[in-house]
């Protein structure tokens, strides 16, 4: 199945981070990755969070029709649905050509190790989506965020099984005011930062045509760590940055902070230039980068990806007569 | 020299173009580099034509397609449902409750790209279209169609729809690097009137590819060259797109160098970091001077060869949105 992401459009900086993440989806599905099964069309756990199967929709691109995932009509989602795209009135939709399209819709909220997970979706049988194309309403608040998955199935007329894959981060509690010798630990895992040292960098494609850009500082946080035995492809992040002022929203210009959205919470994730992190499993030590002056940071959230899989059966793909 | 790796490609990218703009006879031009062209159709006399056959609306199911005049064009109509329904990657990029239409074009002879971004196309707001794919072979005796999405708002009927071109003026001489040299064409000319060592600071990488190591936190200090230079009126020139290539003294092109202007050979492209330090040409129009700067060293180089940037904006006027019923 092929897959295309379409949330840089809308969401941009924020995911940034789950492009670093999710970069290696067509080695996502290996085996051994850890599978659940849902009850119902409700799926919870400490280590996923919550997702729940609102309902499937359709679309004629003038307004949206929607079911419960029993089949079920839902006049309701399809509001909500319509709502969210002619709000998102500068993007546009990618559909194909003589396909039903048909949109699922989720809520999810990150449990305690999926702070800011991305999931895509898949068939469990038969051919399943030709496409999928994620929408997805990001929710920074804690609350249930919405997301829709364009699917393009086959056999249109049958009711398939689905199932979720979802990138989890497992969170270390924070480190307040980080400095060589910091420690952070969850469930007997433990990292500790050996060393910061800061970096000029050169910075592409911020600059003139010929891509000269400025250089920018950057930090580069080497840490010693136990075993991780679920760390997946050496995925160790730096995921949180909680700088001065906390909880705000911030990108980086020449080495500054720039609030980017001064009375909206959220979180600083690194930005460009190019993302890095690197661990070493056999030494179990590795370094990732900042680019926030440790001496104003408030706190530092590490986290590292694992992969988990939520099965979903018997979802309504077209609505009861 | 070439700067870097993208200027190279960009570069390449002009050379396609070249020379279609020597010969615009028959086209309408209105002020410097803006052709308005007749008939949906900008020709360079023995050497291609661009045309916009028509736009089409889609119902996800089939297209239905008008001429730019907004006259039916059910031929047009079977084309793009074909090309939809076979090409797996054209997806229909469509608006929730707003038009979404596809411009189709035809291009055709050598000197035109075959393949022209959907960067250079924009409306009369300015907004840029959206490729949605291209038909066809790459090779320029067969015509090239091309998709193009396209976002007029609700009850927009009409809209001049611009077409910007690259291109590039060379030099056809070797201009050896020397003050007092002299390069000319067209009656354009182009003299070096200095040459001075520069040395400039930049970051290291982290890169250990370039560096050799991944935690250099030392700042180098790499030599440059900068070129000054007088030059006749050049009316067609982009502003700053003086470019140079630097030959070796055997003639052949510079690749890379080292941070103190040596060229070095295959594989070490420690410049490859640096160059893009290097000072951007600067030009001043009303005096004709100006200056651009090499990063190799001048008793390494026998000739330069100079070209600048142009731009053509090509205006097709007042194409259909919608058909005419």
């Amino acid at each position: 199945m092929k897959l295309r992401f379409k949330f840089f459009k809308y969401y941009g900086l924020p995911l940034l981070y789950c492009g670093a993440t999710i970069g290696g989806l067509g080695a996502a599905l290996q085996e051994g990755i850890p599978s659940f099964t849902a009850d119902g069309y409700d799926y919870s756990s400490n280590l996923v969070g919550h997702i729940r199967i609102q309902g499937v929709c359709t679309t004629d691109l003038k307004e949206f029709s929607c079911w419960n995932p029993d089949g079920t009509q839902n006049l309701q989602l399809a509001r909500q649905a319509e709502n969210y795209f002619q709000k998102s009135n500068s993007g546009t939709i990618d559909l194909v050509f003589r396909q039903k399209p048909l949109l699922l819709v989720t809520a999810q909220t990150g449990g305690s190790l999926s702070n800011g997970m991305v999931g895509y979706w898949s068939a469990e049988k038969g051919q399943g989506f030709k496409e999928a194309v994620v929408n997805q309403n990001w929710d920074t608040s804690g609350e249930p965020g919405t997301h829709y998955y364009w699917m393009f199935p086959d056999s249109p007329q049958k009711v398939d099984d689905l199932s979720e894959s979802v990138y989890a981060t497992l969170a270390f509690p924070p480190i307040t005011k980080p400095a060589v010798g910091s420690n952070t630990s969850i469930n007997g895992q433990s990292v500790t930062i050996t060393g910061i040292v800061e970096h000029d960098v050169s910075v592409f494609g911020t600059g003139s045509s010929t891509g000269q850009g400025p250089a920018e500082k950057q930090w580069q946080v080497n840490y010693k760590r136990t075993d991780f035995p679920d760390i997946r492809n050496g995925q160790m992040v730096s995921r949180e940055i909680g700088a001065e002022p906390v909880s705000n929203f911030f990108t980086i210009s020449k080495g500054k902070l720039e609030p980017l959205r001064p009375n909206k919470p959220f979180l600083f994730i690194n930005s460009s230039p190019p993302f890095e992190s690197y661990d070493d499993a056999s030494s179990k030590t590795g370094h990732f980068t900042i680019n926030v002056d440790p001496k104003r940071i408030e706190y530092i959230k590490i986290a590292y990806v694992k992969l988990v899989r939520v099965k979903f059966h018997n979802i309504a793909l077209q609505p009861k007569p | 020299m070439l700067r870097s790796l993208s200027a190279r490609l960009y570069f390449t990218s002009l050379l396609l173009v070249a020379g279609a703009f020597t010969v615009l006879a028959a086209i309408h031009q209105s002020g410097d580099n803006v052709i308005r062209v007749d008939n949906f159709k900008y020709s360079v006399p023995g050497k291609g034509s661009l045309k916009i056959l028509g736009l089409c609306s889609t119902d996800m199911q089939n297209f239905t397609c008008w001429d730019p005049t907004g006259a039916p064009n059910p031929a047009l109509a079977t084309r793009a449902n074909a090309y939809f329904l076979v090409t797996s990657s054209a997806f229909l990029q469509l608006r929730f409750k707003a038009p979404s239409i596809v411009m189709v074009t035809e291009a055709e002879g050598q000197q035109f790209p075959n393949y022209i971004s959907d960067s250079n196309w924009s409306d009369t707001a300015g907004l840029k279209l959206t490729t949605a794919g291209q038909a066809g072979y790459s090779n320029w005796t067969v015509p090239q169609l091309a998709y193009y999405w396209l976002y007029p708002e609700a009850d927009q009927k009409s809209d001049d729809l611009y077409l910007t071109l690259n291109s590039s003026f060379n030099f056809p001489d070797r201009l050896p690097l020397k003050v007092g040299a002299t390069t000319e064409k067209d009656g354009k000319s182009l003299t070096i009137t200095g040459i001075t060592e520069e040395t400039i600071t930049v970051p290291p990488s982290r890169y250990p590819q370039f560096t050799g190591q991944n935690t250099d936190t030392k700042k180098v200090q790499m030599k440059t060259w900068r070129i000054d230079y007088k030059r006749s009126d050049f009316p067609d020139m982009n502003a700053d797109s003086i470019f140079s290539e630097a030959l070796q003294l055997d003639g052949t092109q510079v690749g890379s160098t080292d941070i103190n202007g040596k060229p070095v050979g295959q594989g070490q492209y420690l410049n490859m970091n640096y160059q893009r330090y290097l000072p951007q040409t600067k030009d001043d129009p009303s005096t004709k001077t100006g200056s651009f700067s090499i990063q190799t060293d001048p008793k390494y180089v026998k000739d330069l060869i100079i070209s600048y940037g142009t731009s053509t904006k090509i205006v097709f006027p007042n194409i259909a949105l919608q058909p005419t019923s």
